[in-house]
């Protein structure tokens, strides 16, 4: 059984699975994914999550307003989240921290960078 | 009274004798006792004489004894020593070593990243024969690996006699072009020489591509994809866009036409019934 549980929130499949694929080389982690911030919802409503991985433009709800959703959640106000996103300027960075995103990562994404930040946000050596 | 006389003689004589035998008798005596003390003097000098040259002979066995340790001590402080210089060398070619393994690491890490998003590009494109599904994977391999925030697929045509190629799918952007002669441009030159390229700066003009991916299908050029500008936080390629280039320019053809004849074929049975089957 895995000792971490994240969520990751991506609209484009094929960047979802990326990122998957990417998280499966940490073996204490299991991964649940939702296409959007209202899905992702749904999936946190569901179970206790140790780390939210988002994407910011995504349709129906997109990743800043869930930051915002998330944080005043009872159950999951306090468990760090990664933003993951095409936005690269760094007024949209500070937009995304001061809501409450713990790490900024700009796509196009490289494994061991996402790797390194996942295993800092869970404190796992 | 000579009587007297001559029979007192006698007397003093024998007198005599015996104070004489007495002072002799007692001289004898005290020298007796004057050897005897100085023997026992004598004695009492020889016994502390003795005891000191047993105390010195102590002491000196003592010296001896603690010589001996000192060398044993040094014996075993030159072997320490050697131990510990043989030891720091060992240290420092264990640390050389842990750097080389450090490195190679990182290399590796490098290398498997790198193949890994390979083998996730090349398994995506090929998951699907829907023509449509086919370019959205090219354009999300684009975007989500390279960091490429505009580009056109060219595809090649005969048209007039001629071979072009004919913009079928732009990203965040307008073809510059409709048609493109297959020997102008940075596209031309990708699609002859048959290898990506990224166009110097210095020489290229607004409407050319920053970078060029010919698609090649046995040694035919089927198409360009041309990239015309990256994300804003990506100012360059860097060495794994290159690995994807060149996946792309080999499996992006391959899954372009396949999916194209799949399209016209209508259903999978059409491209089976291309392999004839074995007689029993």
């Amino acid at each position: 059984m895995a000792d971490f549980t994240c969520l990751v929130v991506e609209d484009s499949p094929m960047m979802r699975q990326l990122i998957v694929f990417a998280l499966s080389r940490v073996k204490t982690l299991s991964v649940v994914e939702a296409d959007d911030g209202v899905d992702a919802l749904k999936k946190l409503a569901g179970g206790r999550f140790d780390l939210i991985i988002t994407d910011i433009n995504m349709p129906i709800m997109d990743g800043l307003k869930l930051v915002k959703r998330i944080r005043s959640d009872a159950v999951h106000k306090d468990v760090p989240i990664m933003i993951i996103t095409t936005e690269g300027a760094a007024e949209d960075r500070q937009r995304a921290l001061a809501l409450g995103a713990n790490a900024y990562i700009t796509k196009p994404i490289q494994a061991p960078q996402v790797l390194t930040k996942v295993k800092e946000l869970l404190k796992i050596d | 009274m000579s009587e007297t006389l001559n029979e007192r003689e006698p007397a003093h004589e024998s007198e005599a004798v015996s104070l004489r035998k007495e002072d002799f008798i007692e001289t004898f005596f005290r020298r007796g006792a004057e050897f005897a003390t100085e023997l026992i003097s004598e004695l009492q000098s020889l016994r502390r004489q003795t005891s000191q040259l047993q105390e010195e002979n102590l002491e000196l066995r003592h010296h001896l004894a603690s010589d001996d340790a000192i060398r044993e001590l040094l014996h075993k402080i030159e072997a320490l020593e050697s131990e510990k210089d043989h030891l720091r060398s060992n240290a420092a070619s264990t640390k050389d070593q842990n750097q080389d393994f450090a490195a190679m690491y990182v290399a590796v890490e490098k290398e498997l990243d790198a193949l890994a998003n390979l083998y996730f590009a090349s398994y995506q494109i090929h998951s699907t024969l829907d023509p449509q599904t086919v370019l959205g994977t090219i354009e999300q391999l684009l975007a989500q690996l390279v960091g490429t925030s505009s580009f056109v697929i060219y595809l090649a045509r005969q048209i007039e006699g001629e071979r072009v190629f004919v913009p079928i799918h732009a990203y965040h952007c307008s073809p510059r072009q409709s048609r493109i002669r297959a020997t102008d441009g940075p596209i031309g030159e990708a699609a002859r020489d048959q290898v990506h390229s990224v166009v110097d700066p210095g020489s290229r003009k607004e409407e050319d591509p920053i970078a060029c991916i010919p698609m090649v299908l046995g040694n035919e050029t089927i198409g360009v994809i041309a990239i015309y500008s990256l994300f804003e936080q990506k100012n360059h390629f860097v060495d794994i866009d290159f690995e994807l280039f060149k996946m792309l320019s080999l499996h992006g053809a391959s899954a372009i036409v396949g999916s194209g004849l799949m399209a016209q074929a209508g259903s999978t049975e059409a491209g089976l019934r291309t392999y004839p089957s074995l007689p029993a």
